[in-house]
């Protein structure tokens, strides 16, 4: 196998320590845990009573607009990246030599209930319309590949297995 | 009862600001919904079924494209209203 030398010139993260990278890297030498206590109603029933949520919600880090539009996956992919552009220096680069590669373990899975008890309950006229952009796996790339218009291999995803961890990663 | 153009010019601005983001007081009767307010056409979708539930009142898929200003929008609810 011949192995290929990569540059990293920019880090993102939203993640259960912190809305950024500098806050979760800190966190992870202080040893915090990001695993909290589910205490809202829907968790009530199911046997699972903790998890590891992200530290800030995505609706303090977008405009109402982008939350509307965009799934959390999407939400999650596009604050990372920015901080990583940001950290990259912004730089003006060739669009067509810019690509994006995202990894989801499922991509917009929380749109698709959604929008299937709304299709049970209120009928197909009100499904939303952005229902596909917002459910499918390649969701983050594509809106991260909008953003920063990048021309080459646009929206592509790869498949990322979780064991034991919730992990989702992006390369621009 | 046909509602009044004022109200539904009202309710349209929430509706636009609500699902793009564009500010209720750019939202005025001759704006072309594509060029000047640049909204796409999957929120376009989004705004005219909220009319719909809104006003109560039924605009066909095949209207949809008719609906080229704020104005065309008012106009056809009034209408659809009587």
């Amino acid at each position: 196998m011949t192995r290929r030398r990569v540059v990293v010139t920019g880090l993102g993260a939203t993640t259960p320590l912190g809305g950024d990278v500098a806050t979760t890297w800190a966190g992870l030498l202080a040893g915090k845990s990001g695993v909290r206590s589910l205490t809202e109603d829907w968790a009530q029933t199911i046997p699972v009573t903790f998890a590891a949520r992200v530290a800030v919600e995505p609706s303090e880090q977008m405009e109402r607009v982008e939350i509307r539009r965009l799934d959390r996956s999407e939400q999650f992919g596009l604050i990372a990246s920015r901080e990583a552009w940001k950290d990259a220096g912004s730089p003006e680069i060739d669009k067509e030599r810019l690509g994006v590669v995202v990894a989801s373990g499922i991509g917009g899975v929380t749109t698709l209930l959604e929008q299937y008890d709304i299709l049970n309950g209120k009928g197909a006229r009100l499904v939303s319309p952005h229902t596909v952009p917002m459910l499918m796996p390649n969701g983050p790339a594509a809106n991260i590949g909008l953003e920063l218009q990048a021309q080459a291999g646009v929206p592509h995803t790869c498949k990322c297995m979780c064991i034991g961890r919730g992990s989702n990663w992006l390369c621009i | 009862m046909a509602l009044a153009q004022a109200d539904v010019l009202a309710g349209l601005k929430e509706i636009v600001e609500e699902v793009a983001g564009i500010p209720a007081a750019s939202v005025e009767l001759d704006k072309n919904f594509t060029d000047d307010l640049d909204v796409d056409s999957l929120s376009m979708v989004e705004v005219v079924v909220a009319a719909e539930e809104r006003f109560g009142v039924k605009i066909p898929d095949e209207s949809v494209t008719d609906l080229v200003t704020v104005g065309d929008a008012v106009n056809f609810i009034v209408n659809a209203s009587k």
